[in-house]
């Protein structure tokens, strides 16, 4: 890696490489605008009052900040706009019915169309879209919007042109001057017009990201026929190309500024490399392999990386991703598969394959596509189905004479609890339609065809569903039932029922045969992997017919973000019959902790590769297992750890994450934090310092159970 | 033929014995009582309570629900109803079914890791027949099977099970026959000469060696051990194990007497596991 960009990470730890913000003076007649274009002009005004940052050896430019502006910037970080901080107050961390709270809604932009057509790409789109709308006022003036945006955009480009051509002039190094004029070329060209080289996909992309700071999508598709083109002519050398990558990964990096909450997480710059291309075959290239070499040689805490395996990825390339998060103290791998996901995507989602094969991660580990939403950010408590089951319905559950009685009043509960969700999906998202966010919708597929910003559904591809806390919690529970009360007639229901009333108080010998002998999910053991395939099936059949708002078709997830929505929903539920307290936290992900997977890390493979039978879990799911780090360390055994990984995702496993400290040293840390400052650790998708991490993240994965080896 | 034999445990998913991903097999029962045994559970061959006193909270769970205070009647009552884990058998007995559905469960794994199952102990070469059987289903299903032994059985006990074994992990305490009676309670001829046998006969062979300073770290010795490996073995492998103190807790459950050692100076097992690398062809 070049001197520059290390001298350039370093910085990006130290100080923000953009330049302050400029305050601007609007119109005060703006205020008759209508919104789209008040927000359009105020956005555009803004955007091209603002400094451009210079440095002694920059080779990309155009990063400014939109957050501390008084403009309504972009969908994704939801800024100044004020209905969706009214849903916010409504939903955000409030725990709707014990059942619902709501997120950040993930995205990434379509870079490739910005790469092959410029925003002028756009432009044509909004002319067209003006002809098929001449009878709508509404529409037209969201147009209108758009354009403006667009245009503010080149002219910002231009004014960092201008800004490097004097630079220029002014500079008596020969090969600094060479590079300014390089890049006041490139800002002249791009990202308003097709970029003609790699270099200027680069300075696009890094241009265009600041306007929907989120995921970068599938960059290694996007650039691969610039790249390929200027590698085969001679135009660039690979080793240029990879500091170039590294060079645009820290701008990436540094846009969440060190001051930022979230600046120590990694999930608002997720992308991901290899997966299915339309032919069928793995897309894993010499520029994806270069991507992972370029963050493996700089120290940033983003981009986080996903390799979409599939069944075509060779062991070499699993091998050397491995190796590489072996060797990440940013931990800024995770792994997913396209075998499981490619079907639902087909299956559930309702796409082509030429369409579904294009998917990639966006936020923690959300799938969307490059230029679409991933309609979702629900995060919702899959106990409470269970608890109103045993609590609200004892009198019919003690009724009941077997399993598939009881089983079907729980389904009920489910059923009605999923309605819920949607209705409260539904609720939210109708609040946060009401703003008119323009700023990204050129980067976005279909909103301009549609007239439609993207925050009113107005990308072309629909995905979308709602994560689940504590589904682990709820398969086990049945399971426990089947097995103690109708099975083994260890317990009756009534008895049971008495016992989680009491908090376990009145019969801890139960909870204590339970958690000896309970069958519990990660054992691969048929009564408790058949109860996780009843339960995600009929979270499939439940959800089947119905639509999230913008018509997207449902997908599941497991993850809870930033926020440890797993410990406030646990916190909410009263004792469950897998041996839990009144008020216990619980999992993330899918998975199993606390020493109940008892036979080891095949066996809760196979259970997991296994429990999902129609895929409905393909949503936004996490998969963590914490390892004894030995395994991973010692070259000895790190090759079969590559192996039964990859056998893992042959079997249907769809994600994973690994962390493989010790528990006693997390204990160690949690103790003496200031001596665990660089400790990361992989959360709910994303990676973060353990010390910094709230107390419940923390219990929360010293639970998880350490597979040795 | 239908055996069953009594067994402490089975793992899925080690990687450190044998190579790939392994299911491990332990029988229970050993004809040595190497002082430092980090498993003393698997020493006797019937199933025997381990209670860990500082996990006790006299609590009573166990007395109020013991069929027979007299004496311990191993029914496992009191252990299942410890609320903290103070109380737990070792040992049940396993029909050969049984231990089949586990390690063919885990058939993917061993495919796609070069892995497969590993016997061991205890000393499994002690429970022949159903060895032998579990060796022989192993390879009808194209398991890749290890046999991890100590070696003092009979030779025609390896003469049963070798038609079926890939590898044998054949643990090396000591050269000199007189300091291995009095660390493990026999001497060493009988396992070196069928070391020295399964050699002739080209058995793919591990050689495992745990190390104890003072007790066989001395490099002269481990040297002239290393001569006669390569000479007489052709082991495949040499894995010089330190010591460590992870089985300790077990001998107090237990109430047997534990003897501490410790493991070698650093720079020493470097030298040794150099030796030891030495002697592999």
């Amino acid at each position: 890696m070049s001197e520059r960009v290390t001298r350039l990470a370093a910085l990006s730890r130290e100080q923000d490489l953009i330049a302050p913000s400029i305050p601007v003076e609007y119109d005060g007649l703006d205020l008759a605008l209508p919104e789209p274009m008040f927000n359009a002009k105020r956005i555009a005004e803004y955007i091209v009052a603002q400094p451009v940052y210079l440095t002694e050896e920059n080779r990309f430019t155009g990063m400014l900040r939109l957050g501390a502006a008084e403009v309504p910037a972009d969908v994704f970080t939801r800024t100044n706009h004020k209905h969706i901080r009214a849903a916010q107050a409504i939903y955000y961390r409030k725990y709707v019915e014990q059942l619902v709270t709501f997120e950040w809604q993930h995205s990434a932009p379509n870079y490739r169309f910005i790469l092959d057509h410029g925003i002028e790409g756009r432009l044509a789109a909004i002319r067209d879209a003006r002809v098929r709308f001449a009878d709508d006022t509404d529409k037209l003036t969201m147009l209108d919007a758009f354009e403006t945006v667009c245009r503010g955009i080149i002219a910002w480009s231009e004014k960092c042109a201008d800004a490097h051509e004097a630079a220029a002039a002014a500079c008596t190094d020969d090969v600094r001057k060479q590079e300014l004029l390089r890049l006041a070329a490139a800002c002249r060209q791009v990202p308003a017009k097709p970029a003609r080289s790699f270099y200027e996909g680069l300075q696009s992309i890094i241009m265009c990201f600041q306007f929907l700071p989120d995921s970068v999508g599938t960059i290694d598709r996007a650039l691969w026929d610039l790249y390929r083109r200027d590698i085969e002519s001679g135009a660039i050398t690979r080793d240029e190309a990879r500091d170039l990558i590294a060079e645009i990964f820290v701008h990436l990096s540094n846009f969440t500024p060190v001051g930022n909450g979230n600046a120590d997480r990694s999930a608002e710059c997720h992308f991901a490399i290899g997966g299915y291309t339309p032919d069928g075959e793995d897309g894993f290239t010499d520029l994806s392999r270069l991507m992972v070499e370029a963050l493996m040689s700089i120290d940033t805490r983003r981009p986080a990386i996903s390799l979409r395996w599939t069944n075509k990825t060779p062991f070499e390339v699993l091998h050397f991703m491995l190796d590489c998060e072996r060797h990440d103290k940013n931990k800024r791998f995770a792994f997913v598969s396209d075998e499981p996901r490619i079907k639902a995507l087909m299956n559930i989602s309702g796409f082509s394959y030429e369409d579904a094969v294009k998917y990639t991660m966006v936020g923690c580990n959300e799938p969307s596509f490059p230029g679409a939403l991933w309609i979702g950010g629900c995060t919702s408590n899959a106990v409470r189905s269970l608890v109103n089951t045993l609590y609200n319905r004892s009198d019919e559950v003690i009724a009941c004479r077997d399993f598939d009685a009881f089983y079907a009043i729980f389904r009920e509960e489910l059923a009605r609890d999923i309605e819920r969700i949607l209705f409260y999906a539904g609720k939210f998202n109708a609040m946060r339609a009401k703003d008119a966010s323009v700023l990204s919708a050129f980067l976005l597929d279909g909103c301009i065809e549609n007239a439609t910003p993207p925050n009113r559904f107005g990308c072309e591809k629909k995905i979308g569903g709602f994560n689940l806390m504590g589904i682990t919690c709820v398969i086990d529970s049945l399971s426990m039932v089947k097995q103690f009360v109708f099975d083994e007639q260890r317990t009756s229901m009534a008895h049971l029922i008495d016992v989680l009333r009491s908090n376990w108080e009145s019969d801890p010998d139960l909870r204590t045969e339970i958690l000896k002998t309970g069958r519990f999910f990660g054992n691969n053991d048929p009564l408790s992997d058949g109860m996780a395939r009843r339960y995600t099936t009929d979270l499939y059949e439940l959800t089947r017919d119905r639509r999230l708002t913008g018509d997207a078709r449902i997908l599941i997830g497991t993850l809870a973000g930033y926020n440890p929505h797993h410990m406030k929903y646990g916190a909410m539920m009263p004792a469950t019959p897998d041996g839990r307290f009144d008020g216990d936290g619980l999992m993330v992900g899918t998975g199993q902790a606390g020493g109940k997977d008892r036979k080891g890390m095949l066996a809760l493979m196979k259970s997991l590769a296994q429990m999902d039978p129609n895929g409905i879990l393909c949503g936004p799911n996490v998969c963590n297992m914490l390892i004894d780090e030995v395994l991973i360390r010692d070259d000895r055994y790190f090759e079969s750890v590559c192996r039964m990984i990859e056998q893992y995702f042959r079997m249907g496993g769809i994600h994973v994450q690994l962390n493989y400290v010790s528990r006693e040293e997390l204990e160690a840390a949690r103790k003496t934090p200031e001596n665990y400052r660089s400790l990361k650790v992989r959360v709910s998708g994303y990676s973060a310092s353990f010390v910094g991490l709230p107390d419940e993240h923390q219990r929360e994965i010293i639970n998880r159970t350490v597979q040795k080896g | 033929m239908k055996s069953s034999g009594i067994l402490f445990d089975i793992e899925h998913g080690s990687f450190v014995d044998g190579p790939g991903v392994r299911t491990v097999v332990f029988f229970k029962g050993c004809n040595l009582r190497c002082a430092w045994c980090h498993n003393p559970e698997s020493q006797r061959f019937d199933p025997e309570m381990l209670l860990y006193h500082d996990k006790c909270t006299g609590c009573g769970k166990c007395r109020a629900v013991c069929p027979s205070p007299g004496g311990c009647i191993l029914c496992g009552k009191c252990a299942l109803l410890c609320p903290h884990d103070a109380r737990k058998i070792s040992g049940r007995a396993y029909t050969a079914d049984e231990v089949m559905e586990d390690i063919l469960s885990d058939l993917p794994f061993y495919e796609n890791t070069g892995g497969g199952v590993t016997f061991s102990g205890g000393e499994c070469m002690l429970q022949p027949d159903f060895l032998e059987e579990l060796l022989r289903r192993c390879r009808e299903a194209g398991i890749h099977t290890a046999v991890d032994t100590a070696g003092h059985v009979p030779w025609e006990t390896f003469e049963r099970v070798l038609p079926y074994t890939d590898l044998f992990l054949y643990d090396v305490k000591l050269f000199d026959s007189e300091r291995h009676r009095a660390y493990t309670g026999v001497g060493n001829e009988r396992i070196l000469d069928n070391l020295a046998r399964l050699g002739l006969h080209g058995a793919r062979i591990w050689i495992r060696m745990p190390v104890m300073a003072g007790v066989n770290d001395d490099e002269a010795a481990f040297a002239a051990l290393c001569d006669w490996l390569s000479s007489h073995v052709h082991p495949e492998r040499v894995e010089v194990l330190a010591y460590h103190t992870l089985g300790e807790h077990k001998y107090a459950a237990l109430n047997r007497e534990l003897t501490r050692f410790s493991p070698p100076e650093a720079e020493i097992l470097a030298r040794l596991r150099e030796m030891a690398a030495g002697c592999t062809f």
